[in-house]
């Protein structure tokens, strides 16, 4: 549903640039070929994420459910290493100052399938426990931009917004759904260049900072809220090393 | 070149807008996916410590041919291969026990199983760990042979301290039952088997089983050798001989006296004149069968006929041959029947002159039948007669009367030449054949005896006030100042002997403790024989008090206390007791009677005779009726009984009294 929002919100903005055009004809204010007129940007991108957030206590967990160091690590190495995919609509003043919407998608996952120790003395379970993470923000960002060569382009971009939480886990073969949110904050490294006319590829390194404090359970049969502390609390924090494409409208 | 790059900027604009959409931000439907459905598993798994690779099935059949992941084990369970395809709803799994120390203690452990089945979900199952240790099976005994008996016990045994013996028997042949056919004896524990034999329905011969007693030592398959035997049916049958005289019904009595077998019997080769309730049948084991034997007489000649009939039978003699007799007489032939008057009272026979003295109430007669002669005399009585006594002799005769005299007749002119008073009504008496007489009461309890002088009508009561009962039976012991008696009114009735030799009755009565109840001596009066069926030797009179137990029996003719003995004649001279059996007269339904005849010697058991009906024309219709006899006596000449008989009280008609003469043939 949010991202459906962001979709209309993004394609509300392409008819705004448009009529900004025409616009610019009748008024002094033209979007898109004067040199002191605020310029639109559309860009996407996405690439490789790294969770910065320590996993230590989860692979001891693991390990109490018999699992080994070695299956633990390699759980959360795939844990940790996730993708993205980020869109940004913006607008940049001639003074390189700017502002927009931007969207981060993150996803990860990690699976093993093997026995575990229940703890009760007892039994093994033999079967999978995964997840497979989809963490989505919505926010608002302000850019500062800063000519460095004809055909490169430096931007550092802030953003802060909605962060949206939600874990599929299979733990022992029971499917638990983990969801939650909260604020989020997003910084960005842009390396913009000008490939020809109104495309540039962009090089980017950003650092996205959220904890949630309360979380969601739902096993498909209980649903219970849990609000978190101390270590508890879910670091979502990662990473982000992307390339993609801008167009200046 | 401008138009191809505005056309890569375009695209590259849309691509930029369908960036958001590559990337699959959540699944709504993930919890719903991954939702799973419960069900039983049917069987449970058990395995010991020493299961290793054990190849078992396990059967799902709604699971067709679906994947299955088991999920859920115990640790001390090992299964191969943890996940795997059903083949049409079975799956073989291979499972070791894994040791393991916290499992290590002797006993069973329960465990969970959980198979998940794909497209169908979850199936919960139970799995036991048996530790057992290294048991040692002993069986006690260890070859069981139950002969022919029924039952038998077997101890199954652990003999080793630290383990637990499981056992079982998985099959048991169809004639053996055993009480448990699995057990467990825990460290050096036992347990107890009760078998038992089932012969029904099987041939005769030895049966032998291994019966295998699967169990966790290493002897797992111990052998425990058990065999048993069916006898045959063995037959019996009673009576063995059936004399059906000239009429009347036999019972016969087929047992099967063997416990294990059925007994399959045919009676074949009838004569046409004979006609039996049923001809086969089926005796099962201990019991009996009974059958009825008739005779058809029409149209068959005069005379004896006799017939050895064979039974047929699986026993081990195969066959049984059961002798067969009756008679076709003309039982109103005046030779044999005789008809009387009057309802009989009493009855004596003189051997010597062959003549049966028979007095009888209304009306008031004495009936003298001369048998040598087959004919009848009655002389009317004034008096009612009770009782009479003819002297040993043969020249006279007593009667007691019930108005307390006595009637004294000589038999060659038979009229009452002397009537005597006494004070009591005469329940027996007893002509001394010196001149006395020794009379007995009806009533009054205990009463002194009576000793009459015939000659002076001197009437000589014992001193003693209760010398004897009321109803007390004397009898004349033959060439003997003797007698013998008995109380009928008291229980143990007693013997009593009396001595008549000084004419008046001694007073000192030898007494003995025993119930006789009725009583009749032998014609030398060495012994006599009881209602009860039992011989005794007749003692000596002493002088002495004798007041004892010790009498024993010399014989037994056996009772039968549905027709005790009603009366006895003993023939010397064809060695012979004749004993009418007869219904109590209280029994209103049962108004049999018979003669048995009996070797006096050796007691056994000679011949069967039973009464003829008489023909009697009543209200113009001519009928026969059946008789219940109430006197026997032997014939002078070896050759016949004389039989006196009434007709049934069932018929309500009276009395209808008649002499019979039943020729025995000896």
């Amino acid at each position: 549903m949010t991202r459906l929002l962001f979709c209309i919100l993004l394609f509300a903005a392409l008819p705004a640039s448009v009529s900004a055009q025409v616009q610019s004809a009748e008024t002094s204010v033209n979007l898109s070929g004067h040199q002191d007129s605020p310029k639109l940007v559309l860009s996407a991108r996405g690439g490789l994420s790294y969770l910065t957030a320590s996993a230590k206590e989860d692979k001891k967990t693991l390990q109490s459910y018999g699992l080994s160091e070695d299956a633990a690590d390699d759980y959360y190495r795939d844990y940790k290493l996730g993708y993205h995919s980020r869109a940004n609509l913006g607008l940049v003043f001639p003074s390189g100052m700017g502002g927009g919407i931007v969207h981060r998608y993150f996803s990860t996952s990690a699976g093993l399938t093997g026995f575990f120790d229940p703890q009760d003395g007892v039994h093994l379970i033999y079967g999978e426990t995964s997840e497979q993470v989809h963490i989505n923000f919505y926010g608002a960002t302000f850019d500062m931009q800063e000519e460095l060569s004809p055909k490169l382009t430096g931007k550092l971009s802030y953003g802060i917004g909605y962060t949206d939480f939600r874990d599929e886990m299979i733990m022992m073969n029971q499917p638990v759904l983990i969801t939650g949110n909260n604020l989020g904050l997003d910084m960005a490294f842009d390396l913009q260049y000008l490939l020809f006319g109104k495309l540039t590829l962009n090089a980017q390194l950003s650092y996205f900072v959220c904890t949630l404090k309360k979380v969601k359970f739902d096993d498909g049969y209980t649903s219970e809220s849990y609000e978190l502390s101390g270590n508890e609390k879910q670091n979502l924090s990662a990473l982000d090393l992307s390339v993609g494409l801008s167009y200046t409208f | 070149m401008k138009t191809i790059i505005t056309i890569i900027q375009r695209v590259s604009l849309l691509l930029l807008l369908c960036v958001p959409f590559l990337f699959e931000a959540c699944n709504d439907e993930f919890l719903e996916e991954n939702a799973n459905q419960s069900f039983l598993l049917q069987d449970t798994l058990f395995i010991t410590e020493k299961t290793i690779a054990q190849e078992i099935t396990l059967g799902i059949p709604e699971a067709k041919n679906a994947r299955y992941t088991i999920r859920v084990i115990p640790k001390w369970l090992e299964i191969a291969e943890m996940e795997g395809t059903f083949d049409n709803g079975y799956a073989k799994l291979s499972v070791s026990a894994v040791p393991l120390p916290e499992f290590n203690d002797l006993g069973f452990y329960e465990g969970s199983l959980h198979i998940y089945v794909e497209g169908k979900g979850t199936y919960y199952g139970t799995v036991f760990y048996a530790r057992l240790g290294d048991p040692t099976i002993t069986v006690q005994p260890a070859i069981v042979d139950f002969g022919t008996e029924d039952y038998a016990t077997v101890t199954v045994s652990d003999t080793t301290a630290n383990s637990i013996l499981i056992w079982e028997i998985q099959e048991l042949p169809n004639w053996l039952n055993a009480n448990a056919t699995n057990g467990m004896a825990v460290q050096n524990g036992s347990n107890m088997i009760s078998f038992w034999v089932n012969r029904e329905n099987l041939e005769p011969g030895v049966y032998t089983h291994n019966l295998v007693l699967w169990n966790n030592s290493l002897n797992e398959k111990f052998i425990l050798p058990v065999s048993m035997k069916v006898v045959g049916p063995s037959m019996s049958v009673s009576p063995a001989q059936v004399d059906l005289g000239v009429s009347g019904t036999v019972a016969v009595t087929i047992s099967n006296t063997t416990e294990n077998s059925t007994l399959h019997w045919s009676i074949k080769d009838l004569p046409p004149w004979l006609l039996v309730s049923q001809t086969d049948g089926t005796t099962t084991r201990y019991q009996n069968s009974t059958i009825t034997f008739s005779v058809n007489r029409e149209n068959l000649d005069i005379g004896v006929y006799t017939h050895d009939l064979v039974i047929e039978n699986d026993s081990e003699n195969k066959t049984f041959v059961l002798p067969v007799r009756m008679e076709v007489v003309d039982f109103m032939d005046e030779a044999l029947t005789t008809l009387l008057e009057g309802h009989i009272v009493d009855a004596e026979y003189h051997e010597g002159s062959g003549i049966l003295a028979i007095i009888t109430q209304t009306p008031k007669l004495l009936q003298l039948y001369h048998t040598n002669t087959n004919t009848l005399e009655s002389f009317a009585l004034e008096s009612v007669p009770a009782c009479i006594s003819l002297a040993e002799d043969g020249s006279e005769l007593l009667i007691g009367n019930t108005n307390a005299t006595i009637s004294r007749i000589s038999l060659a002119t038979p009229t009452v030449h002397q009537t005597l008073e006494i004070d009591c009504i005469p329940y027996d008496i007893v002509f001394g054949g010196n001149n006395w007489c020794y009379i007995t009461p009806t009533l009054d309890q205990w009463v002194p005896f009576r000793s009459l002088n015939l000659q002076t009508g001197e009437l000589v009561k014992s001193s003693s006030s209760s010398a004897i009962y009321e109803k007390t039976i004397i009898r004349k012991i033959p060439n003997k100042d003797n007698l013998l008696g008995t109380r009928t009114g008291l229980s143990p009735s007693g013997i009593l002997l009396f001595d008549t030799s000084q004419g008046i009755c001694n007073e000192n009565i030898n007494y003995w403790h025993e119930g006789i109840g009725n009583f009749w001596l032998t014609e030398d009066g060495s012994k006599f024989v009881c209602s009860t069926g039992r011989i005794y030797r007749t003692p000596d009179y002493t002088d002495d008090y004798v007041h004892s137990i010790d009498i024993s029996p010399i014989g037994d003719l056996g009772a039968n206390w549905d027709a005790p003995i009603k009366w006895t004649d003993h023939s010397a001279a064809a060695n012979t007791l004749f004993v009418l059996r007869a219904a109590p007269d209280y029994y209103t339904n049962n108004n049999d009677s018979w003669i048995e005849s009996y070797d006096a010697y050796s007691y056994e058991k000679l011949a069967t005779y039973r009464p003829m009906p008489i023909v009697l024309t009543i209200g113009g219709v001519r009928k026969e009726y059946e008789t219940k006899a109430s006197f026997v006596f032997a014939s002078n000449d070896e050759t016949a009984i004389y039989v006196l008989k009434n007709v049934h009280q069932s018929y309500s008609i009276g009395n209808q009294w008649a002499i019979e003469k039943i020729i025995t043939g000896n």
